[in-house]
């Protein structure tokens, strides 16, 4: 794919499809998605026709406002909800409902309180029927590569909320899903912890390369991590933007990042664009 | 594990904050052996005050002395009658508790699965909850006659109904966001069944089971109140008609030893569980 700086406004997303016809088959494809939740006041609309692509290898963000649909539209790319309209494709072929690529992380803590760290990250593998002493074995690795080697048997309750964080890391990595979602996932974490955690992130997809798409409401998160970051805005939420962050391919350090010009003023950009579209202020 | 963690953590603090600490784990017992001086203090007080008022303020048979229900209550234990009637009360209660609780936890767990089967019977069970079950006593005789099976039964309806509300709010308000994870891992129905709802309900048995076993005995004793020849309700009956309140305090303070002994059993072994699964307090360690 070829990537241009620049705004990719929703208007200019055709013309770019356009160029794309010899690029890799995208890992996720959401072609023209809307999503319609029936509730007591009426048929309500969360997110209205957005597309977005993931090409292989591609971390990409999505931003926006509270209620602009950044959660719904990464379930309808879980397979968790089924959209009113449109199309989602994984590698080329037309999906609905829960994909076995796909591996979700949420910002809420979802380990079994009544499971060890090893037997919470296990936990898919045998789902998926692998035996108990190969399961332990490929867990136990995966636990050492996230630094949680020393507590494989300690219970959930035991380990601080970034350790927590990683062990549900490690328990979407282990069955090696094509398509990590994740869910705001250091949303509850404090400032510190939230930086560590994104260092982490980093070097843990570069040992386990994996198409990330990653729903945040933090703007310099987005950045930082980020291939290409999408802003929804408005309610229902529409895609308002398509921006590729290429200036900072590395990312050796994040703090030092933050002290770019560029991130400034990708940072200011983003900014702009959604506190001035979507209609609240 | 936590025995290592332990020693390193301590190897690991300075002299002065040991100092400290150990200061504080003086204040700590000192508080503790207070505490259970003043409830020592309190229980002489209480018996000395009923010793002195019992034949003086009150006449003895409507209030006998420490004394005469020690007195009792060596008599019986010599000469095995209390002991032979407590088993009798152990039974029908341990069979009770043991039926209310199984029947309470299948059907709290089938009908919570189950929106509709909860909409559908919620009426009629939260109907049967409000009978008052000591009236059902004299229909259960008719039914079951005034042997075992009564008391038994009457104290597993007793038990039935605390199970089954805590197993049936248990499984309703299992964690949401842990059934969808795993189905988002390709678990199936069975899968989520034995990995999300049987464990999440089993939390909730265990804080059922310390209300549900001293209501058992209070439901076998009942029993034994309405029609029986034998157990402790049986005791205290026999003991009231013959004006022997001595022997009426033998049987609560019988009844009650029991009830205290289970509920600290129970304790004992829902904080093994605790604490096999995690669910102790320290230990919190830090990234």
């Amino acid at each position: 794919m070829t990537r241009t700086a620049g705004w990719r406004r929703t208007t200019e997303v055709d013309e770019v499809q356009a160029d794309e016809v010899q690029a890799p088959e995208p890992v996720l494809d959401l072609r023209s998605v809307s999503v319609r939740y029936l509730t007591s006041s009426g048929l309500n609309t969360a997110v209205t026709d957005v597309s977005i692509k993931v090409d292989p290898g591609e971390f990409v963000s999505i931003v926006g406002r509270s209620g602009c649909g950044k959660s719904t539209l990464l379930h309808v790319a879980a397979g968790l909800i089924r959209p009113a309209a449109g199309k989602v494709s994984y590698l080329g072929q037309e999906w609905t409902g829960l994909h076995p690529d796909v591996g979700y992380v949420t910002q809420k803590d979802t380990l079994l309180p009544w499971c060890t760290v090893l037997d919470n990250i296990a936990l898919p593998l045998k789902l998926h029927g692998v035996r108990r002493a190969e399961r332990r074995g490929v867990a136990g690795d995966m636990a050492v590569s996230l630094g949680l080697g020393e507590y494989l048997k300690h219970f959930p309750s035991q380990l601080s909320g970034g350790m927590r964080q990683r062990a549900q890391l490690g328990r979407t990595l282990v069955t090696r899903p094509k398509l990590l979602l994740m869910d705001e996932p250091f949303g509850a974490l404090d400032a510190y912890l939230r930086m560590r955690m994104q260092e982490l992130l980093v070097s843990i997809l570069r040992e386990h390369p994996v198409s990330t798409v990653f729903v945040t409401h933090d703007l310099g998160e987005a950045i930082t991590l980020s291939d290409r970051v999408v802003a929804l805005s408005g309610a229902p939420g529409r895609l308002a933007l398509d921006r590729v962050i290429e200036t900072f391919a590395q990312r050796d350090d994040l703090m030092a990042i933050r002290g770019t010009p560029e991130f400034s003023t990708y940072q200011s950009q983003l900014w702009e664009t959604i506190s001035s579209e979507g209609g609240q202020k | 594990m936590t025995t290592e963690i332990t020693e390193t953590v301590e190897a690991a603090i300075p002299s002065d904050t040991q100092a400290a600490l150990r200061q504080f784990g003086r204040r700590r017992r000192l508080r503790r052996a207070y505490v259970w001086l003043w409830r020592i203090v309190l229980l002489v007080a209480v018996l000395v005050t009923w010793q002195l008022s019992s034949g003086r303020w009150f006449p003895a048979f409507v209030m006998s002395s420490p004394t005469q229900v020690w007195d009792k209550l060596t008599d019986w234990v010599g000469n095995g009658y209390i002991l032979d009637n407590l088993a009798v009360t152990l039974k029908e209660t341990f069979i009770g508790f043991a039926v209310g609780t199984s029947v309470g936890a299948a059907a709290g767990f089938l009908i919570g699965l189950s929106r509709f089967a909860s909409d559908v019977l919620s009426p009629f069970i939260n109907a049967l909850y409000a009978v008052p079950k000591i009236m059902l006593g004299p229909l259960f005789v008719v039914w079951f006659g005034i042997d075992l099976t009564m008391k038994a039964v009457l104290s597993g309806l007793f038990v039935v109904f605390i199970v089954f509300y805590n197993i049936w709010t248990g499984v309703q308000e299992v964690d949401k966001d842990l059934v969808e994870m795993f189905r988002v891992m390709g678990g199936g129905r069975w899968a989520i069944l034995r990995g999300v709802y049987v464990p999440s309900a089993l939390s909730w048995l265990f804080n059922s089971l310390r209300l549900a076993f001293p209501v058992a005995l209070i439901g076998a004793t009942v029993g034994e109140l309405v029609a029986s020849s034998e157990g402790l309700g049986y005791v205290a009956e026999n003991a009231a008609t013959q004006a022997d309140t001595a022997g009426v305090f033998v049987a609560i303070i019988a009844v009650t030893v029991v009830a205290v002994a289970m509920d600290q059993l129970i304790v004992l072994v829902q904080r093994r569980v605790n604490t096999r699964s995690g669910k102790t307090e320290g230990g919190r360690l830090v990234l």
